[in-house]
Protein backbone atom coordinates (compact mmCIF):
# COMPACT_ATOMS: atom_id res chain seq x y z
CA UNK A 1 0.00 0.00 0.00
CA UNK A 2 1.30 3.79 -0.77
CA UNK A 3 2.97 5.60 -3.23
CA UNK A 4 5.97 3.55 -4.14
CA UNK A 5 3.69 0.32 -5.31
CA UNK A 6 1.73 2.55 -7.57
CA UNK A 7 5.24 4.32 -8.93
CA UNK A 8 6.23 0.47 -9.45
CA UNK A 9 3.28 -0.40 -11.19
CA UNK A 10 3.26 2.39 -13.06
CA UNK A 11 6.71 1.71 -14.68
CA UNK A 12 5.00 -1.64 -15.48
CA UNK A 13 2.76 -0.37 -17.47
CA UNK A 14 5.06 1.91 -19.93
CA UNK A 15 7.03 -1.26 -20.26
CA UNK A 16 3.70 -2.74 -21.22
CA UNK A 17 4.23 0.11 -23.86
CA UNK A 18 1.06 1.86 -23.17
CA UNK A 19 1.04 5.51 -23.08
CA UNK A 20 -0.11 6.03 -19.54
CA UNK A 21 0.93 8.92 -16.50
CA UNK A 22 -0.32 8.78 -13.08
CA UNK A 23 -2.26 12.05 -11.86
CA UNK A 24 -4.36 13.60 -9.30
CA UNK A 25 -7.69 15.32 -9.39
CA UNK A 26 -9.11 16.88 -6.29
CA UNK A 27 -7.20 14.50 -4.05
CA UNK A 28 -8.07 11.32 -6.02
CA UNK A 29 -5.65 9.29 -7.85
CA UNK A 30 -5.71 8.19 -11.73
CA UNK A 31 -3.92 5.99 -14.14
CA UNK A 32 -4.79 7.95 -17.31
CA UNK A 33 -3.94 5.27 -20.62
CA UNK A 34 -3.94 7.32 -23.95
CA UNK A 35 -4.60 6.04 -27.32
CA UNK A 36 -5.71 2.81 -26.40
CA UNK A 37 -6.44 0.97 -29.78
CA UNK A 38 -9.76 -0.71 -30.29
CA UNK A 39 -12.10 -2.29 -33.02
CA UNK A 40 -13.63 0.07 -35.15
CA UNK A 41 -16.42 -1.33 -35.82
CA UNK A 42 -17.99 -1.83 -33.12
CA UNK A 43 -16.55 1.20 -31.77
CA UNK A 44 -17.22 4.83 -33.57
CA UNK A 45 -13.23 5.42 -32.98
CA UNK A 46 -9.80 3.37 -33.16
CA UNK A 47 -8.55 4.94 -30.39
CA UNK A 48 -9.49 5.91 -26.54
CA UNK A 49 -8.42 7.35 -23.42
CA UNK A 50 -9.25 5.84 -20.18
CA UNK A 51 -8.99 6.60 -16.55
CA UNK A 52 -8.67 4.26 -13.55
CA UNK A 53 -8.90 5.74 -10.26
CA UNK A 54 -6.62 4.28 -8.09
CA UNK A 55 -7.47 3.95 -3.85
CA UNK A 56 -4.80 5.45 -1.29
CA UNK A 57 -5.23 1.51 0.03
CA UNK A 58 -3.97 0.36 -3.33
CA UNK A 59 -2.79 -2.60 -3.88
CA UNK A 60 -3.91 -4.52 -1.34
CA UNK A 61 -7.67 -2.74 -1.91
CA UNK A 62 -8.34 -3.74 -5.93
CA UNK A 63 -9.25 -1.79 -8.44
CA UNK A 64 -12.60 -1.64 -10.08
CA UNK A 65 -14.31 0.41 -13.27
CA UNK A 66 -12.89 2.70 -15.29
CA UNK A 67 -13.41 6.01 -17.45
CA UNK A 68 -13.47 6.80 -21.26
CA UNK A 69 -13.07 9.81 -22.24
CA UNK A 70 -16.78 11.37 -23.72
CA UNK A 71 -17.58 10.58 -27.35
CA UNK A 72 -17.07 6.71 -27.26
CA UNK A 73 -20.27 5.11 -28.93
CA UNK A 74 -21.05 1.67 -30.66
CA UNK A 75 -21.26 2.16 -34.14
CA UNK A 76 -24.28 4.30 -35.47
CA UNK A 77 -24.14 6.56 -32.24
CA UNK A 78 -25.48 3.97 -30.54
CA UNK A 79 -24.66 4.30 -26.79
CA UNK A 80 -23.48 1.64 -24.46
CA UNK A 81 -25.54 0.46 -21.79
CA UNK A 82 -22.19 0.34 -19.41
CA UNK A 83 -20.92 3.86 -20.38
CA UNK A 84 -23.00 6.09 -18.01
CA UNK A 85 -22.93 9.47 -16.55
CA UNK A 86 -20.72 12.63 -17.39
CA UNK A 87 -18.36 13.55 -15.23
CA UNK A 88 -15.79 16.53 -15.54
CA UNK A 89 -12.13 15.23 -14.33
CA UNK A 90 -8.87 17.22 -15.15
CA UNK A 91 -11.55 19.53 -17.55
CA UNK A 92 -11.97 16.94 -19.37
CA UNK A 93 -15.16 15.09 -19.89
CA UNK A 94 -15.78 10.99 -18.76
CA UNK A 95 -18.47 8.49 -18.87
CA UNK A 96 -17.76 5.53 -16.54
CA UNK A 97 -17.61 1.82 -17.55
CA UNK A 98 -19.51 -0.70 -15.52
CA UNK A 99 -17.10 -3.37 -15.69
CA UNK A 100 -15.98 -5.46 -12.73
CA UNK A 101 -14.48 -8.48 -11.50
CA UNK A 102 -16.52 -11.43 -11.18
CA UNK A 103 -16.89 -13.98 -8.65
CA UNK A 104 -14.51 -16.75 -10.18
CA UNK A 105 -12.63 -14.14 -11.30
CA UNK A 106 -12.10 -12.03 -8.56
CA UNK A 107 -9.31 -9.72 -8.23
CA UNK A 108 -6.14 -10.99 -6.44
CA UNK A 109 -2.95 -10.25 -4.72
CA UNK A 110 -1.08 -10.89 -8.04
CA UNK A 111 -3.22 -8.20 -9.94
CA UNK A 112 -1.85 -4.67 -10.83
CA UNK A 113 -2.34 -1.96 -12.76
CA UNK A 114 -0.87 -3.00 -16.11
CA UNK A 115 -2.94 -6.51 -15.47
CA UNK A 116 -6.37 -3.56 -14.51
CA UNK A 117 -5.21 -2.21 -17.74
CA UNK A 118 -5.57 -5.43 -19.65
CA UNK A 119 -8.92 -6.28 -17.78
CA UNK A 120 -10.20 -2.93 -19.28
CA UNK A 121 -9.13 -3.79 -23.01
CA UNK A 122 -10.87 -6.88 -22.44
CA UNK A 123 -14.38 -4.90 -22.22
CA UNK A 124 -13.51 -2.29 -25.24
CA UNK A 125 -12.37 -5.50 -27.27
CA UNK A 126 -16.11 -6.94 -26.68
CA UNK A 127 -17.44 -4.26 -27.78
CA UNK A 128 -21.76 -4.67 -28.33
CA UNK A 129 -20.97 -7.83 -25.88
CA UNK A 130 -22.40 -7.19 -22.13
CA UNK A 131 -20.60 -8.76 -18.80
CA UNK B 1 13.47 -1.65 26.57
CA UNK B 2 12.60 -5.00 26.00
CA UNK B 3 12.77 -8.00 23.94
CA UNK B 4 9.87 -9.83 21.98
CA UNK B 5 9.51 -12.94 21.31
CA UNK B 6 7.11 -15.13 19.44
CA UNK B 7 6.38 -18.43 21.34
CA UNK B 8 7.75 -20.88 18.67
CA UNK B 9 10.96 -19.12 18.61
CA UNK B 10 11.27 -19.28 22.49
CA UNK B 11 10.55 -23.20 22.28
CA UNK B 12 13.32 -23.55 20.10
CA UNK B 13 15.59 -21.43 22.32
CA UNK B 14 13.83 -23.04 25.62
CA UNK B 15 14.58 -27.03 24.27
CA UNK B 16 18.58 -26.24 23.30
CA UNK B 17 18.60 -23.93 26.82
CA UNK B 18 17.55 -26.19 29.22
CA UNK B 19 19.86 -28.95 28.68
CA UNK B 20 21.79 -26.87 30.91
CA UNK B 21 19.03 -27.68 33.50
CA UNK B 22 17.83 -31.22 33.22
CA UNK B 23 18.68 -34.00 35.50
CA UNK B 24 21.27 -34.72 33.40
CA UNK B 25 24.86 -35.09 35.23
CA UNK B 26 27.10 -32.82 32.88
CA UNK B 27 25.74 -28.95 33.77
CA UNK B 28 27.42 -27.77 30.67
CA UNK B 29 26.77 -24.47 29.55
CA UNK B 30 24.51 -23.88 26.66
CA UNK B 31 23.86 -21.15 24.16
CA UNK B 32 22.09 -20.23 21.00
CA UNK B 33 21.66 -17.22 18.39
CA UNK B 34 18.92 -15.31 16.93
CA UNK B 35 18.26 -12.59 14.85
CA UNK B 36 16.65 -9.22 16.18
CA UNK B 37 14.87 -6.15 14.73
CA UNK B 38 14.90 -3.09 16.54
CA UNK B 39 11.69 -1.56 16.60
CA UNK B 40 11.88 2.68 17.68
CA UNK B 41 13.75 2.81 20.56
CA UNK B 42 12.30 0.57 22.62
CA UNK B 43 11.59 -3.06 21.07
CA UNK B 44 14.31 -5.76 19.74
CA UNK B 45 11.59 -7.80 18.08
CA UNK B 46 13.31 -11.57 17.65
CA UNK B 47 12.55 -12.48 13.75
CA UNK B 48 14.77 -15.71 13.58
CA UNK B 49 16.43 -18.63 15.52
CA UNK B 50 19.60 -19.84 14.32
CA UNK B 51 20.25 -23.29 15.46
CA UNK B 52 23.59 -24.29 15.68
CA UNK B 53 23.84 -27.71 13.00
CA UNK B 54 27.64 -28.42 14.29
CA UNK B 55 28.97 -29.81 17.50
CA UNK B 56 31.29 -27.42 16.99
CA UNK B 57 28.86 -24.31 16.90
CA UNK B 58 28.77 -23.99 20.36
CA UNK B 59 31.38 -25.37 22.83
CA UNK B 60 30.31 -24.54 26.79
CA UNK B 61 32.55 -25.89 29.60
CA UNK B 62 31.99 -24.04 33.49
CA UNK B 63 32.36 -21.23 33.38
CA UNK B 64 33.35 -20.72 29.15
CA UNK B 65 31.16 -20.95 26.56
CA UNK B 66 32.38 -20.20 22.87
CA UNK B 67 29.74 -19.92 19.95
CA UNK B 68 32.31 -20.69 16.34
CA UNK B 69 33.02 -18.14 13.85
CA UNK B 70 30.91 -20.13 11.30
CA UNK B 71 28.13 -20.18 13.47
CA UNK B 72 27.87 -16.20 14.04
CA UNK B 73 28.78 -15.81 10.07
CA UNK B 74 26.19 -17.95 9.58
CA UNK B 75 23.49 -16.18 11.79
CA UNK B 76 25.22 -12.60 10.78
CA UNK B 77 24.70 -13.80 7.10
CA UNK B 78 21.28 -14.35 7.41
CA UNK B 79 20.74 -11.58 9.80
CA UNK B 80 22.23 -9.11 7.09
CA UNK B 81 19.67 -10.73 4.29
CA UNK B 82 16.71 -10.24 6.35
CA UNK B 83 17.48 -6.49 7.13
CA UNK B 84 17.58 -6.92 10.78
CA UNK B 85 19.45 -4.85 13.40
CA UNK B 86 22.08 -7.54 14.86
CA UNK B 87 21.88 -10.85 16.51
CA UNK B 88 20.78 -12.06 19.93
CA UNK B 89 23.08 -14.28 21.98
CA UNK B 90 21.54 -16.64 24.74
CA UNK B 91 23.90 -18.73 26.63
CA UNK B 92 23.49 -20.14 30.86
CA UNK B 93 24.88 -20.20 33.49
CA UNK B 94 24.27 -24.23 34.41
CA UNK B 95 24.94 -23.41 38.17
CA UNK B 96 22.50 -20.01 38.74
CA UNK B 97 18.98 -20.50 40.50
CA UNK B 98 17.25 -17.83 41.72
CA UNK B 99 19.50 -15.07 40.31
CA UNK B 100 22.06 -14.29 37.31
CA UNK B 101 24.18 -11.91 36.19
CA UNK B 102 26.69 -11.50 33.43
CA UNK B 103 29.75 -13.29 34.78
CA UNK B 104 33.64 -11.87 34.12
CA UNK B 105 34.25 -13.67 31.71
CA UNK B 106 31.16 -12.62 29.38
CA UNK B 107 32.00 -8.76 30.82
CA UNK B 108 35.57 -9.52 29.21
CA UNK B 109 34.54 -11.50 25.89
CA UNK B 110 31.60 -10.01 24.92
CA UNK B 111 32.63 -6.44 24.11
CA UNK B 112 35.42 -7.43 21.46
CA UNK B 113 32.46 -10.06 19.70
CA UNK B 114 29.98 -7.08 19.80
CA UNK B 115 32.67 -4.82 17.93
CA UNK B 116 34.11 -7.54 15.80
CA UNK B 117 30.09 -8.14 14.39
CA UNK B 118 30.28 -3.79 14.36
CA UNK B 119 33.23 -3.84 12.37
CA UNK B 120 31.59 -6.59 9.35
CA UNK B 121 27.67 -5.36 10.06
CA UNK B 122 28.13 -1.40 10.05
CA UNK B 123 25.35 0.25 12.27
CA UNK B 124 24.35 -3.04 13.87
CA UNK B 125 23.53 -3.24 17.42
CA UNK B 126 23.37 -6.75 19.36
CA UNK B 127 21.92 -8.54 22.54
CA UNK B 128 22.85 -10.87 25.16
CA UNK B 129 20.98 -13.16 27.07
CA UNK B 130 21.99 -15.06 30.45
CA UNK B 131 19.54 -17.69 31.81
CA UNK B 132 19.81 -18.98 35.15
CA UNK B 133 17.61 -21.64 35.94
CA UNK B 134 14.69 -19.59 37.28
CA UNK B 135 16.77 -15.88 36.63
CA UNK B 136 16.83 -14.14 32.89
CA UNK B 137 19.37 -11.20 32.62
CA UNK B 138 19.45 -9.41 29.24
CA UNK B 139 21.66 -6.08 27.77
CA UNK B 140 21.98 -4.19 24.77
CA UNK B 141 24.96 -3.44 23.00
CA UNK B 142 24.07 -0.10 20.58
CA UNK B 143 25.58 1.42 17.97
CA UNK B 144 26.53 4.28 20.24
CA UNK B 145 29.12 2.48 22.01
CA UNK B 146 26.27 2.60 24.82
CA UNK B 147 25.17 -0.67 26.56
CA UNK B 148 21.88 -0.76 28.15
CA UNK B 149 20.38 -3.39 30.66
CA UNK B 150 16.90 -4.67 28.97
CA UNK B 151 14.38 -5.47 32.37
CA UNK B 152 11.66 -7.46 30.45
CA UNK B 153 10.83 -10.14 27.33
CA UNK B 154 7.71 -10.94 26.21
CA UNK B 155 6.81 -14.10 24.52
CA UNK B 156 3.73 -13.53 22.25
CA UNK B 157 1.79 -17.10 21.29
CA UNK B 158 -1.52 -17.70 22.30
CA UNK B 159 -1.39 -16.36 25.73
CA UNK B 160 1.42 -13.00 26.54
CA UNK B 161 4.24 -13.91 28.86
CA UNK B 162 6.24 -11.57 30.66
CA UNK B 163 9.41 -12.99 31.65
CA UNK B 164 11.86 -10.25 34.18
CA UNK B 165 15.10 -10.01 32.52
CA UNK B 166 16.74 -8.47 35.48
CA UNK B 167 18.79 -11.37 36.95
CA UNK B 168 16.44 -11.94 39.72
CA UNK B 169 13.12 -14.46 39.58
CA UNK B 170 10.78 -11.98 40.73
CA UNK B 171 7.85 -12.53 43.47
CA UNK B 172 5.62 -10.75 42.22
CA UNK B 173 4.34 -8.10 44.54
CA UNK B 174 1.53 -8.07 46.69
CA UNK B 175 -1.61 -6.19 44.45
CA UNK B 176 -3.22 -3.04 45.54
CA UNK B 177 -6.51 -3.61 47.59
CA UNK B 178 -8.97 -2.21 45.13
CA UNK B 179 -8.17 -5.48 43.02
CA UNK B 180 -9.05 -7.97 46.25
CA UNK B 181 -12.41 -9.17 44.67
CA UNK B 182 -10.99 -9.60 40.86
CA UNK B 183 -7.67 -12.23 41.78
CA UNK B 184 -9.39 -14.92 41.28
CA UNK B 185 -9.58 -13.85 37.36
CA UNK B 186 -5.96 -11.56 37.35
CA UNK B 187 -4.17 -12.94 40.64
CA UNK B 188 -0.91 -10.93 41.57
CA UNK B 189 1.59 -12.52 38.69
CA UNK B 190 -0.98 -11.27 36.19
CA UNK B 191 -1.88 -8.13 37.80
CA UNK B 192 2.00 -7.66 37.76
CA UNK B 193 2.08 -8.18 34.11
CA UNK B 194 -0.91 -6.34 33.28
CA UNK B 195 0.31 -3.11 34.87
CA UNK B 196 3.60 -3.87 32.80
CA UNK B 197 2.15 -3.97 29.73
CA UNK B 198 1.82 -0.75 27.12
CA UNK B 199 -1.01 -1.31 25.38
CA UNK B 200 -2.64 0.87 22.35
CA UNK B 201 -6.38 1.24 22.02
CA UNK B 202 -7.02 2.32 18.51
CA UNK B 203 -10.61 3.98 18.49
CA UNK B 204 -12.07 6.01 21.55
CA UNK B 205 -15.90 5.35 20.49
CA UNK B 206 -18.39 3.41 21.77
CA UNK B 207 -15.97 0.54 21.91
CA UNK B 208 -12.80 1.89 22.75
CA UNK B 209 -14.68 4.19 26.00
CA UNK B 210 -15.51 1.40 27.38
CA UNK B 211 -11.80 -1.11 26.84
CA UNK B 212 -10.03 1.96 28.90
CA UNK B 213 -12.72 1.50 31.36
CA UNK B 214 -12.47 -1.82 31.69
CA UNK B 215 -8.68 -2.08 31.56
CA UNK B 216 -7.84 0.26 33.78
CA UNK B 217 -10.28 -1.45 36.43
CA UNK B 218 -8.66 -4.96 35.51
CA UNK B 219 -5.15 -3.29 36.45
CA UNK B 220 -3.67 -1.58 33.27
CA UNK B 221 -1.42 0.66 33.98
CA UNK B 222 -0.07 2.44 30.43
CA UNK B 223 -2.64 2.93 27.86
CA UNK B 224 -2.06 4.95 24.48
CA UNK B 225 -5.73 5.95 23.34
CA UNK B 226 -5.56 6.95 19.40
CA UNK B 227 -8.18 8.47 17.45
CA UNK B 228 -8.67 11.98 15.48
CA UNK B 229 -12.65 12.21 15.81
CA UNK B 230 -14.93 14.64 18.02
CA UNK B 231 -17.84 14.39 19.79
CA UNK B 232 -21.14 14.99 18.38
CA UNK B 233 -24.64 14.70 19.62
CA UNK B 234 -25.21 11.23 18.01
CA UNK B 235 -22.44 9.89 20.00
CA UNK B 236 -23.98 10.17 23.31
CA UNK B 237 -26.07 7.04 23.15
CA UNK B 238 -23.08 4.82 23.43
CA UNK B 239 -19.61 6.96 24.27
CA UNK B 240 -18.96 6.82 28.02
CA UNK B 241 -18.57 9.84 30.06
CA UNK B 242 -19.13 12.12 26.92
CA UNK B 243 -21.71 15.06 28.00
CA UNK B 244 -23.74 16.99 25.75
CA UNK B 245 -21.16 20.27 26.71
CA UNK B 246 -18.65 17.64 25.35
CA UNK B 247 -20.57 17.10 21.89
CA UNK B 248 -21.21 21.21 22.00
CA UNK B 249 -18.10 21.84 22.41
CA UNK B 250 -16.90 19.29 19.82
CA UNK B 251 -14.22 18.06 22.23
CA UNK B 252 -11.65 15.20 20.70
CA UNK B 253 -12.62 11.86 21.95
CA UNK B 254 -9.11 11.23 23.12
CA UNK B 255 -9.22 13.80 25.57
CA UNK B 256 -12.93 12.83 26.97
CA UNK B 257 -11.38 9.49 28.27
CA UNK B 258 -8.16 11.42 29.36
CA UNK B 259 -10.51 13.34 31.83
CA UNK B 260 -12.77 11.01 33.11
CA UNK B 261 -9.76 8.42 33.52
CA UNK B 262 -7.90 11.14 35.71
CA UNK B 263 -11.07 11.64 37.89
CA UNK B 264 -11.00 7.77 38.72
CA UNK B 265 -7.45 8.15 39.98
CA UNK B 266 -6.58 4.91 40.08
CA UNK B 267 -3.02 5.28 38.99
CA UNK B 268 -3.50 4.28 35.10
CA UNK B 269 -2.16 6.68 33.17
CA UNK B 270 -3.97 7.28 29.59
CA UNK B 271 -1.93 8.63 27.05
CA UNK B 272 -3.83 10.54 24.43
CA UNK B 273 -3.13 10.52 20.42
CA UNK B 274 -4.75 12.85 18.40
CA UNK B 275 -4.63 12.07 15.26
CA UNK B 276 -5.46 9.01 12.46
CA UNK B 277 -3.82 5.14 12.27
CA UNK B 278 -3.20 6.28 8.89
CA UNK B 279 -0.35 8.32 9.88
CA UNK B 280 2.63 6.34 9.11
CA UNK B 281 4.65 8.30 12.35
CA UNK B 282 1.35 6.87 14.66
CA UNK B 283 2.17 3.18 12.62
CA UNK B 284 5.86 3.57 13.89
CA UNK B 285 4.47 3.84 17.72
CA UNK B 286 2.20 1.18 17.16
CA UNK B 287 5.57 -1.36 16.63
CA UNK B 288 6.72 -0.72 20.25
CA UNK B 289 3.58 -1.28 22.28
CA UNK B 290 2.63 -4.77 23.90
CA UNK B 291 -0.99 -5.24 22.71
CA UNK B 292 -2.94 -3.69 20.24
CA UNK B 293 -6.43 -3.21 21.09
CA UNK B 294 -8.78 -2.65 17.93
CA UNK B 295 -12.19 -0.72 18.48
CA UNK B 296 -12.69 0.79 14.87
CA UNK B 297 -15.37 0.65 12.62
CA UNK B 298 -13.92 1.19 9.20
CA UNK B 299 -11.86 -1.42 6.79
CA UNK B 300 -8.90 0.31 6.51
CA UNK B 301 -7.76 1.02 10.39
CA UNK B 302 -8.82 -2.64 10.52
CA UNK B 303 -5.98 -3.83 7.82
CA UNK B 304 -3.69 -1.47 9.01
CA UNK B 305 -3.85 -3.40 13.07
CA UNK B 306 -4.06 -6.59 11.61
CA UNK B 307 -0.68 -6.30 9.73
CA UNK B 308 1.59 -4.20 12.12
CA UNK B 309 0.52 -7.66 14.41
CA UNK B 310 1.56 -9.91 11.89
CA UNK B 311 4.59 -8.11 10.70
CA UNK B 312 6.07 -7.63 14.65
CA UNK B 313 4.86 -10.43 16.25
CA UNK B 314 2.18 -8.42 18.56
CA UNK B 315 -1.03 -9.45 19.71
CA UNK B 316 -3.96 -7.94 18.53
CA UNK B 317 -7.68 -8.09 19.72
CA UNK B 318 -10.17 -6.87 17.31
CA UNK B 319 -13.18 -5.61 18.64
CA UNK B 320 -16.37 -5.43 16.14
CA UNK B 321 -20.42 -5.50 16.40
CA UNK B 322 -23.13 -5.34 14.25
CA UNK B 323 -26.67 -4.35 14.06
CA UNK B 324 -28.37 -6.01 10.47
CA UNK B 325 -32.26 -5.39 9.42
CA UNK B 326 -34.37 -2.37 9.15
CA UNK B 327 -36.48 0.06 11.46
CA UNK B 328 -38.98 -2.52 10.79
CA UNK B 329 -36.69 -6.16 11.71
CA UNK B 330 -33.94 -6.92 13.29
CA UNK B 331 -32.16 -9.61 11.68
CA UNK B 332 -28.61 -9.53 13.29
CA UNK B 333 -27.48 -8.44 16.56
CA UNK B 334 -23.31 -9.32 16.98
CA UNK B 335 -20.69 -8.90 18.96
CA UNK B 336 -17.34 -10.37 17.57
CA UNK B 337 -13.74 -10.22 19.49
CA UNK B 338 -10.90 -11.48 17.22
CA UNK B 339 -7.57 -12.48 18.60
CA UNK B 340 -4.79 -12.63 16.80
CA UNK B 341 -1.63 -13.58 17.64
CA UNK B 342 1.51 -15.44 16.02
CA UNK B 343 1.05 -18.56 15.20
CA UNK B 344 -2.75 -18.22 14.67
CA UNK B 345 -5.00 -17.33 11.58
CA UNK B 346 -5.17 -13.64 10.93
CA UNK B 347 -7.94 -10.79 9.87
CA UNK B 348 -7.52 -12.22 6.35
CA UNK B 349 -7.48 -15.84 6.79
CA UNK B 350 -10.54 -15.38 8.90
CA UNK B 351 -12.62 -13.91 6.44
CA UNK B 352 -12.61 -10.12 8.21
CA UNK B 353 -11.32 -7.73 5.95
CA UNK B 354 -14.00 -6.69 3.38
CA UNK B 355 -11.74 -5.47 0.11
CA UNK B 356 -14.79 -3.53 -1.37
CA UNK B 357 -14.96 -1.70 1.55
CA UNK B 358 -11.16 -0.94 1.64
CA UNK B 359 -10.96 0.11 -1.90
CA UNK B 360 -14.36 2.70 -1.51
CA UNK B 361 -12.37 3.95 2.30
CA UNK B 362 -9.49 4.58 -0.34
CA UNK B 363 -11.69 6.62 -2.96
CA UNK B 364 -12.15 10.11 -2.58
CA UNK B 365 -15.85 11.07 -1.57
CA UNK B 366 -16.79 11.95 -5.70
CA UNK B 367 -15.28 9.12 -6.56
CA UNK B 368 -16.18 6.79 -3.77
CA UNK B 369 -20.63 8.35 -4.96
CA UNK B 370 -19.87 7.41 -8.63
CA UNK B 371 -18.93 3.83 -7.97
CA UNK B 372 -21.59 3.03 -5.26
CA UNK B 373 -23.46 4.28 -8.13
CA UNK B 374 -22.71 2.03 -9.89
CA UNK B 375 -25.16 -0.82 -8.37
CA UNK B 376 -21.65 -3.17 -7.12
CA UNK B 377 -20.83 -1.67 -3.94
CA UNK B 378 -22.90 -1.41 -0.48
CA UNK B 379 -22.54 2.03 0.56
CA UNK B 380 -20.41 2.38 3.25
CA UNK B 381 -21.28 6.29 3.84
CA UNK B 382 -24.44 5.10 5.96
CA UNK B 383 -24.37 5.27 9.41
CA UNK B 384 -24.22 1.71 10.85
CA UNK B 385 -26.90 1.28 13.60
CA UNK B 386 -24.82 1.04 17.33
CA UNK B 387 -25.82 0.91 21.20
CA UNK B 388 -24.19 0.63 24.07
CA UNK B 389 -25.95 -2.60 25.28
CA UNK B 390 -23.97 -4.21 22.08
CA UNK B 391 -20.78 -2.11 22.38
CA UNK B 392 -20.64 -3.55 26.27
CA UNK B 393 -20.64 -6.94 25.11
CA UNK B 394 -17.83 -7.42 22.86
CA UNK B 395 -16.05 -4.96 25.30
CA UNK B 396 -16.58 -7.45 28.09
CA UNK B 397 -15.22 -10.37 26.59
CA UNK B 398 -12.23 -8.62 25.07
CA UNK B 399 -11.17 -7.20 28.41
CA UNK B 400 -11.97 -10.63 29.66
CA UNK B 401 -9.85 -12.38 26.57
CA UNK B 402 -7.01 -10.09 27.62
CA UNK B 403 -7.19 -11.61 31.16
CA UNK B 404 -7.25 -14.97 30.35
CA UNK B 405 -4.32 -14.38 27.68
CA UNK B 406 -2.20 -13.54 30.85
CA UNK B 407 -3.48 -15.55 33.16
CA UNK B 408 -5.79 -18.45 31.74
CA UNK B 409 -9.19 -19.06 33.61
CA UNK B 410 -11.45 -20.62 30.74
CA UNK B 411 -12.32 -24.11 31.05
CA UNK B 412 -11.56 -24.85 27.17
CA UNK B 413 -8.67 -23.20 25.47
CA UNK B 414 -8.49 -19.57 24.25
CA UNK B 415 -10.84 -19.33 21.19
CA UNK B 416 -9.54 -17.59 17.95
CA UNK B 417 -12.57 -15.84 17.22
CA UNK B 418 -15.26 -15.49 19.45
CA UNK B 419 -18.98 -14.09 18.33
CA UNK B 420 -22.61 -13.99 20.23
CA UNK B 421 -25.25 -13.38 19.00
CA UNK B 422 -27.76 -11.65 20.99
CA UNK B 423 -30.72 -12.86 18.81
CA UNK B 424 -29.84 -16.20 19.94
CA UNK B 425 -27.61 -15.86 22.61
CA UNK B 426 -25.37 -18.11 21.30
CA UNK B 427 -22.24 -18.07 20.61
CA UNK B 428 -20.00 -19.33 17.42
CA UNK B 429 -16.61 -19.08 15.77
CA UNK B 430 -15.81 -18.03 12.40
CA UNK B 431 -13.53 -21.02 10.12
CA UNK B 432 -11.11 -20.17 8.37
CA UNK B 433 -11.35 -19.25 4.93
CA UNK B 434 -11.64 -22.21 2.70
CA UNK B 435 -11.13 -20.43 -0.95
CA UNK B 436 -7.80 -19.97 0.43
CA UNK B 437 -5.85 -21.61 -2.53
CA UNK B 438 -2.48 -19.65 -2.21
CA UNK B 439 -0.39 -18.44 1.12
CA UNK B 440 -2.68 -15.68 2.76
CA UNK B 441 -1.03 -12.28 1.60
CA UNK B 442 -0.50 -10.72 4.94
CA UNK B 443 0.38 -13.55 7.31
CA UNK B 444 1.14 -16.26 4.53
CA UNK B 445 -0.25 -18.77 6.33
CA UNK B 446 -2.16 -21.65 3.57
CA UNK B 447 -5.59 -22.04 4.82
Amino acid sequence: MGNDIIVKHLEEVLAGGYDACEAVYNDQRYLEVRKLPINNPPWNKTEVNILIAIPNTYNIAGLDGFYVENGLFLSGNQPHPRITGMHPIFNRQWQIVSWHYVDNKPWTASDTLLTHVLHCQQFLKQGARSN
Amino acid sequence: MKIRVKEDHWNIILNVLNRSFGPATEHNEWGIIGIVRKLGDEVFLITDVIEANDPKDVQGSRGNLRFSPNYIRRAQLKGKKDGATGLIFFHTHPFSKNTVSFSPYDDAQEPELMKNLCDVWPGSEHVSVVLGERAFKARAYLNDGEVCQIPKLFVVGKHLKLIPTNGVAEKPAKAAGIFDRAKVLTGNGALAVLGQLRMAIIGAGGTGSLMVELLKRAGAKDIVLIDDDCVDDTNLNRLLHATALDAKEKRKKVYVAVYANHLTGIGCVVEPVDGSIINTSIQERLKQVDLLIGCVDKETPRYILNKIAVDFGIPYVDLGVEIGGDQDLVKSLDARVTHIYPGGPCLECLGLINHDKLRLEGLQPEERKRHIALGYSQDIDIKQPAVMELNMRAASLASLLIRHMIQPFLDESLKTDMRESLLTLKHRQLAIRSDQKSPCRICGAMS
